[in-house]
């Protein structure tokens, strides 16, 4: 067996990445692995002596992915070498917090790395994460706004942008519920910033006073959670990949925020979000699980006229230019901001 | 010394401690600790720690400790790199000799 | 008389190994901050090292720590931290001339100073390097007090020679080993031979410890814990010479004892530099 004092790390990312993937492809597929085509950043581990791949660990933003070490190496301390660097690779590009997936068998090897499990489906998948503190933190902070006896509910937005079919929603569930939290989406990857986003929303419910809107995080619909939920091909989502973020939400978020029940609108036009929703009832509520299960709510859809109303039908509508269109999809805030921001062109 | 950006030092290799040492919005230190060794060592490990913080002159951070069952003299040396990297202090003032 | 026979390089960033490789029990350890520390750790193996030279872990073992050249921008907070953190030794990588070991040693005068350390108490040790090293070596071995060993380092010397390690009798080397040995018992200190690279290899490492041994080094550099009990029992002496040894220094006490100002062992006399290697080879019979 090699010693892992005779191997040389590097660190590939940018314009670096093209050509060591031609190494990096046929060492993960003599093992069975897929190369993710997301990885921003490689660590890789070559043998000292004659430059042969010994060992490989990806970063696709905070998500740690296609982690493999050449046979003659395990137990050789090679698997610390790749966690050190990579952990330092994703902490150093600014993430508070790391992640991966793996299969429930190498759940021991990341436990190793010093990760935790977040959550696991046994004989599929497990979820794990690699700041446990600040994940509690995160909790702790949430747990700040619970209110012990009251009904609570809950909706998760992107509102990219916020629409009266959103502010239907959150009405509904501030008449039936004592107290509503809205979580936003964090990651910025939609035609309206994050920061845009929240501002609308908050302005957009300021008049209902039971209704609180929360930051988003990486524990909730985000890049680690659902990776899924952010792909352009939305077909390509299957059901292991929108567990995870459901079953987050039952386990730590729902539980630290007293929730009892979700509020989702019914979706005739969005193929991913139509399958989220059966699999967030089944992983919310019917899945056999240690925590309390938690009701979907699937409201119809507000329609006007004979569509239903979509933020994506309002960014077509910027995008032609029909702002007189828009104003019947959106409460004044959203408009006055889209008006401001989309008509110098 | 005083704590403005993500300082890590150290290893997760056996013997190795990795340490990141972070800003704190409050004024105090907010430890977590993992270690093969909590059990018989946690206390020693917080004391290591927590003397080199003090020694540094440090009083707001957050400083994640994950130990792989690293000697003492190893989690003070990882746990003050850490913090001038953290500080973006390159004048180390090393202490007198024993 | 001390022993230095064996000195272990162990890489500065490598914590495990700071940890650990005392238990090989050599005569000297060289933690290295130079060619085993990734630019990026150098920071990180300085606290390492000090705060490994702040434990007894290392007791009874000499230190040593190779800094940076003077070439790098490294060597002076390398020197800092050895000499505050109390190392007894710093080896000068790749000493070329007199003024390398001065400029240090000047350095050295200063942080002592600074710090309350005993004015030359910081020993050095020069690692000659190149041909330049080791055609200037008489001078570099005499150039201060503080000088205790001399140490010649292969790899950057052969590429310097425009040759390369061959197997056997070790021609490319056959000057630099004879030269840099005069120089140093010539200024009456010490001096390691080069390290042997391939640590799987015991025959070829045996081989070369015998030259070492043969033409008069008192050790080698090692790269590998296994080396040093290999090392130590080639440099142990035979019974033979054991048992004359022992002889020699019990004439040597009768005759202190009786007040004679000379020594003789079965009628023929006996020089004091022959009592000194009875000396020396005792002590290397009970370290080996």
């Amino acid at each position: 067996m090699t010693s892992s004092d005779d191997i040389t790390l590097s660190v590939v990312k940018g314009a670096g990445l093209q050509s060591a993937l031609a190494e990096i492809r046929p060492f993960l597929a003599a093992r069975d692995l897929q190369t993710d085509e997301n990885i921003d950043t490689f660590v890789l581990a070559h043998t000292t002596a004659d430059h042969r791949l010994a060992g490989c660990a990806g970063l696709d933003q905070n998500v740690i992915k296609c982690v493999c070490t050449s046979e003659e190496f395990r137990d050789a301390g090679l698997s610390l070498k790749l966690a050190t660097e990579v952990i330092k690779c994703g902490l150093t590009a600014g993430y508070d917090d790391l992640f991966l997936y793996t299969k429930y068998s190498n759940i021991r090897l990341f436990r190793g790395w010093g990760f935790s499990t977040l959550v696991e489906i046994p004989g599929a998948v497990a979820f794990l994460h690699y700041d446990q503190a600040a994940f509690e933190h995160y909790i702790e902070a949430l747990r700040a706004f619970r209110k012990e006896g009251a009904l609570t509910g809950s909706i998760v937005l992107n509102a990219n942008p916020f629409t009266n079919g959103h502010r239907y929603l959150v009405e509904q569930a501030s008449k039936d519920c004592d107290i509503v939290h809205i979580f936003l989406v964090k990651e910025d990857v939609s035609l309206f910033s994050y920061q845009d986003r929240l501002t609308l929303v908050r302005k957009g419910v300021a008049d209902l006073k039971n209704v609180i809107v929360h930051e988003g995080s990486d524990y909730i619909i985000s890049h680690a959670t659902f990776p899924g939920y952010f792909l352009k091909d939305r077909a390509a989502v299957n059901e292991q990949a929108s567990a995870v973020d459901a079953l987050m939400f039952r386990r730590y978020i729902a539980p630290a925020l007293n929730v009892s029940v979700r509020y989702v609108g019914t979706e005739p036009l969005d193929k991913t979000t139509a399958m989220y929703n059966v699999v967030l009832r089944k992983f919310l509520s019917t899945y056999p699980c240690d925590s309390k299960p938690v009701e979907l709510k699937e409201l119809e859809r507000k329609t006007c006229g004979t569509a239903v109303i979509s933020a994506s039908r309002v960014r077509e509508l910027i995008k032609a230019g029909n702002f007189e269109a828009i104003k019947e999809l959106v409460p004044p805030s959203t408009f006055e901001f889209i008006r401001r921001t989309h008509t110098q062109s | 010394m005083k704590v403005i950006q993500k300082g890590m030092a150290g290893t997760l290799e056996s013997s190795d401690v990795l340490v990141v040492v972070s800003p704190n919005d409050a004024d105090d230190i907010k430890l977590s600790l993992q270690s093969k060794v909590e059990k018989q060592y946690g206390n020693a490990i917080r004391k290591a720690i927590s003397e080199t913080l003090a020694k540094c002159g440090v009083t707001g951070a957050k400083v994640d400790v994950r130990d792989q069952g690293a000697l003492d003299c190893v989690i003070r040396a990882r746990v003050e790199a850490a913090v001038y990297r953290a500080a973006d202090e390159k004048n180390v003032k090393f202490g007198g000799q024993s | 008389m001390k022993l230095r026979r064996s000195m272990m390089f162990i890489p500065g960033s490598n914590a495990g190994m700071l940890s650990n490789s005392y238990i090989y029990k050599p005569d000297s350890v060289m933690f290295d901050l130079e060619d085993a520390v990734s630019l990026t750790e150098k920071d990180t193996a300085r606290h390492l090292v000090f705060n490994t030279l702040q434990t007894n872990l290392y007791d009874g073992i000499e230190t040593v720590v190779r800094i940076n050249g003077v070439d790098t921008p490294f060597w002076e907070d390398d020197l800092d931290m050895a000499v505050r953190g109390g190392v007894q030794i710093v080896r000068l990588p790749k000493t070329e001339s007199v003024d390398d070991v001065k400029e240090i040693e000047q350095r050295i005068e200063k942080i002592e100073k600074d710090c309350g350390r005993k004015a030359g108490d910081t020993k050095i040790m020069a690692a000659i390097e190149s041909a330049c090293g080791v055609v200037n070596s008489v001078a570099i071995a005499r150039s201060t007090p503080r000088m205790v060993a001399i140490a010649l380092a292969g790899f950057d010397y052969l590429v310097d020679m425009q040759t390369s390690r061959s197997a056997g009798s070790e021609p490319e080397l056959f000057y630099a080993r004879a030269a840099v040995l005069h120089a140093a018992r010539a200024a009456k200190i010490d001096a390691f031979d080069v390290a042997y690279g391939d640590v799987n290899d015991d025959a070829g490492f045996l081989r070369e410890v015998e030259i070492a041994k043969n033409l008069g080094y008192n050790g080698k550099s090692l790269i590998h814990p296994r080396q040093i009990d290999l090392l130590h029992k080639a440099y142990a002496p035979a019974q033979k010479d054991i048992d004359h040894a022992r002889q020699v220094l019990q004439a040597a006490k009768e005759a202190q004892e009786k007040g004679l100002g000379v020594v003789s062992l079965n009628g023929k006399m006996i020089d004091p530099p022959v009592i000194h290697e009875a000396q020396r080879v005792i002590l290397l019979a009970e370290n080996a």
